[in-house]
């Protein structure tokens, strides 16, 4: 779903005060941190043009597909200026384990309990993403996933949910397809299935930091294409849950 | 901290360009890079940017001022831009992910890294910005300049020299290659010499056993080129020596990067419309046509390669479809025995215009003798749907407007169509203006020119000086879509497949035709061709120099852009139509062709 937001800066959407508003309740309730510094950074109006916005490519591996359930096993991140993906600040964090990581998932990520154990608390991974997002807008492919995550995350260790604002690579390409009239076929929305529709190259799946920077390679591509001068508003590829806007 | 970008680590060893720096250097490198996505269709480097570039996927071209290709790059191919060139350097031709270290990083690097500094120092690989400031005569042979890299087959097979003769022959004969590159068991990699189809004859003719080693029968030690090498030089060499296979080297370190062919050379030259209308004339059956036409939207793409103009390109096409039907109707001639009387095969549309490209289908039309004996139409009935079945095979679409000779209104006597011609020609209908642009492009393909020639002439004539008739043209010509809308924006088609795109021909060249085709009438001209036409219709004096030259202009440029937007298509394995996303043109692509329009749109106003 593209937001119906009008270009023009001026004619905010409703549901962009009261974003703002919920980002600002969100600020006043957060601990002293980085948190709390990303919900206070401003918040770039919905009718900047894409070529100007900032974004931080994320993605998270996780134990499930459950927030309430499963846990983050890591994070990877990598800040894109317009669709320019940067290296220099490409990072990535391995969660600290507080429990046996599921075998099944291991399997897919790589990533065992001994290598768990030598990752970092929670909330200092958090930070340092919290860090890396203040004044981004972040970019995810499947957000549902991450936005729950971090949601959950923050409600367990600061007892607030952070409103995220959040571009969705799956729900652009899809409606990218849509528009174009091509069948999507079964997995057709995987990240991987998609890059190679786009000619991006085949990076090993399930490392957060490459599947940050493949959805970011997948945001940039799908820009190229919807907004090759770049000036699509910001607001018309946010993605949110339909209360917010 | 690097392990974590191991993967681009990985593929930048592997670039070869690099080769040289030390691998800390490169490790240097990784995270000062940025990453870029350029579209097809968008000019590289995208703003002008200079620094060092790395293709990791997709393809671009780089030319010089005069548009001539210079390089095609490729995965892992680099190219230094030391300094912000005027103009881009060229268009990206495949979707494309690029490693992009920008100037002042590239310095920061250098300042701090000696390995880095030499390695741009020296190698300055491919400096591109001071070619395209230079201005040098335009060459005409782009064999001259154009590098091996971009002609040469990658990856080319590579065995050891232990093989036998006779595994080496079926090593060759299952890749499909006509020159097998050998190696010492001692170091796979590196080619010591090589086996051609010519030395495995020569070893078959002089009794030498099979099962001897390839070695014994190999050319060495080899000739080599590098990748940057113009392809004239390399064409001398291999005529100094009297081969036919070059292996190509990367210039760093001597490692193998691919294999050039003499056929690759000639292929480049664009002789390949030759060799295929040969191949056509040769078929057998509609089988062998079928083949031998798999190869039509190749040549397409060698033709616009190779730089020619759109001009050249559809008379090309044209040529070889021409062939191709005239092959089609001496087979069936063969098999369903000699035509009964006299006959003519007609093409109209943009076949009979000579104007056609890949993406085209059929106009068609038959004109029979008027002593035809009792029942010959059964004969022709049958050459027609015969025909026509074998050019869509070969993909020539059959006609959505049947427009064909299966339809009786289209397989005529002789004097039948003089008589319909007469009629849509001095008297015609409203809707009866479709069929009069068909008669009057309308060219014989095949069989007797002396049964139709006459009519065309005598419509020619009385269509001249029929009002009703130049109306009629006119008032088509300027019902045709308009392809700007208010405030200059182009017209998208609304739906269907092409949704959001321009359709090029229906919008851009019809109308052009449309209007050749009055002004040509009404000079009296015979010509078809739209470009002839209007410079016939400026000769006489119908519309003035300008508006000739504008349209002429006009019509080369948008088909121009069409041919190049089939290549694309073509090259990236999808059949071609006439559907620009205009989204996709650089800025000075859509100014032109925005001015390409307007030109249309303002001879419309003031010649119709």
């Amino acid at each position: 779903m593209v937001c119906p937001v009008p270009a023009a800066e001026w004619l905010r959407p409703p549901g962009h005060w009261r974003f703002c508003h919920a980002r600002r309740r969100a600020a006043r309730s957060a601990p002293p941190g980085a948190l709390r510094a990303f919900l206070e950074a401003p918040m770039a109006p919905a009718g900047q043009p894409v070529a100007a916005s900032r974004f931080l490519a994320v993605d998270l591996e996780t134990t499930g597909l459950d927030p309430e359930q499963d846990r983050i096993l890591s994070m990877g991140w990598v800040a894109m200026d317009g669709t320019r993906i940067d290296l220099a600040t490409a990072d990535h964090r391995l969660v600290r384990a507080e429990g046996p990581v599921p075998e099944a998932s291991a399997v897919i990520h790589r990533i065992t309990d001994q290598h768990a154990a030598t990752g970092v608390p929670l909330d200092e991974a958090l930070d340092a993403l919290f860090r890396a997002l203040a004044g981004r807008v972040m970019v995810a492919h499947h957000a549902a996933l991450e936005i729950g995550f971090l949601e959950q995350a923050c409600q367990r260790l600061y007892g607030i949910r952070p409103p995220l604002a959040i571009v969705d690579t799956l729900r652009l390409a899809e409606t990218a397809l849509r528009r174009a009239g091509q069948p999507i076929p079964a997995h057709g929305l995987r990240l991987h299935t998609l890059r190679a529709r786009y000619n991006l190259p085949a990076y090993r799946a399930h490392d957060a930091l490459f599947d940050a920077i493949a959805a970011g390679e997948l945001f940039a591509a799908l820009l190229s294409r919807q907004s090759p001068d770049g000036q699509l508003p910001l607001g018309r590829v946010l993605f949110r849950p339909a209360w917010l806007w | 901290m690097n392990g974590e970008l191991e993967e681009i680590r990985e593929f930048l060893d592997r670039c070869p360009d690099l080769a040289p720096l030390p691998a800390a250097s490169r490790d240097a490198f990784v995270r000062q890079l940025t990453l870029r996505y350029l579209r097809e269709g968008s000019r590289f480097p995208p703003d002008t940017e200079p620094g060092l570039w790395i293709v990791r996927t997709g393809t671009l071209e780089i030319r010089d001022v005069h548009d001539t290709l210079r390089d095609r790059l490729g995965e892992g191919d680099l190219v230094h831009i030391p300094a912000a060139p005027e103009q881009s350097l060229g268009p990206v031709t495949e979707d494309a992910l690029v490693y992009h270290l920008p100037l002042d990083r590239v310095r920061e690097l250098a300042a701090r890294d000696g390995a880095i500094a030499q390695f741009l120092a020296d190698d300055a690989p491919r400096p591109l910005a001071s070619e395209h400031g230079a201005h040098e005569a335009p060459d005409h042979n782009r064999l001259l300049t154009t590098p091996v890299r971009a002609l040469m087959t990658s990856n080319p097979v590579l065995a050891a020299s232990t093989l036998s003769l006779r595994e080496a022959a079926r090593l060759m004969d299952r890749s499909d290659i006509s020159a097998l590159l050998l190696h010492t068991p001692d170091r796979p990699g590196e080619p010591c010499g090589i086996l051609t189809d010519t030395d495995l004859r020569r070893a078959i003719a002089n009794g030498v056993d099979p099962e001897q080693p390839a070695s014994r029968s190999m050319a060495h030690p080899l000739t080599t080129v590098h990748r940057g090498t113009p392809a004239f030089e390399a064409l001398l060499r291999m005529a100094r020596h009297d081969i036919h296979h070059l292996p190509v080297v990367h210039e760093a370190d001597g490692s193998l990067a691919g294999i050039l062919s003499s056929t690759d050379l000639i292929r480049h030259q664009g002789t390949s419309a030759i060799y295929l209308v040969r191949d056509l004339r040769r078929a057998d059956d509609l089988a062998d046509l079928k083949d031998i036409m798999q190869a039509l939207p190749r040549l397409q793409v060698q033709l616009v390669d190779s730089g020619a103009d759109a001009m050249q390109i559809t008379q090309t096409i044209t040529t070889v479809i021409d062939t191709l039907t005239q092959r089609l109707i001496e087979i069936c001639e063969r098999d369903q025995g000699s035509p009964p009387c006299a006959y003519a095969w007609l093409a109209s549309g943009s076949q009979g215009r000579h104007e056609q490209t890949v993406f085209t289908d059929q106009d068609t039309a038959l004109i029979i003798a008027d002593d035809a004996p009792e029942g010959a139409d059964d004969w022709f009935a049958a050459l027609a749907q015969k025909v026509t079945a074998g050019l869509d095979a070969c993909g020539i679409r059959a006609c959505p407007g049947d427009v064909d000779p299966t339809h009786p209104d289209w397989r005529r006597p002789a004097a039948d169509w003089a008589r319909e011609m007469d009629r849509v020609l001095q008297h015609p209908a409203p809707r009866d203006a479709m069929l009069a642009t068909h008669y009057l492009d309308m060219r014989v393909i095949h069989g007797d020119a002396a049964l139709f020639e006459p009519l065309r002439q005598r419509a020619l004539e009385t269509g001249a000086r029929h009002e009703a008739l130049l109306n009629a043209l006119a008032g088509q010509a300027r019902d045709l879509p308009a392809p700007l809308g208010f405030f200059r924006q182009f017209v998208l088609e609304d739906s269907g497949e092409h949704a959001d795109t321009l359709d090029l021909k229906m919008r851009g060249l019809l109308p052009i035709v449309a209007m050749a085709r009055v002004f040509a009438l009404h000079a009296g001209s015979e010509a078809r061709g739209t470009v002839e036409r209007l410079r016939a219709a400026a000769r006489s004096g119908v519309i003035n120099d300008t508006t000739a030259d504008n349209l002429v202009d006009a019509w080369l440029y948008i088909a121009n852009l069409r041919a190049r937007h089939q290549a694309r298509q073509i090259r990236k394995g999808q059949s071609p139509d006439n559907a620009l996303d205009p989204a996709g043109l650089s800025t000075l692509e859509r100014s032109h062709l925005k001015t390409a329009f307007r030109l249309v749109n303002d001879a419309r106003k003031t010649a119709l």
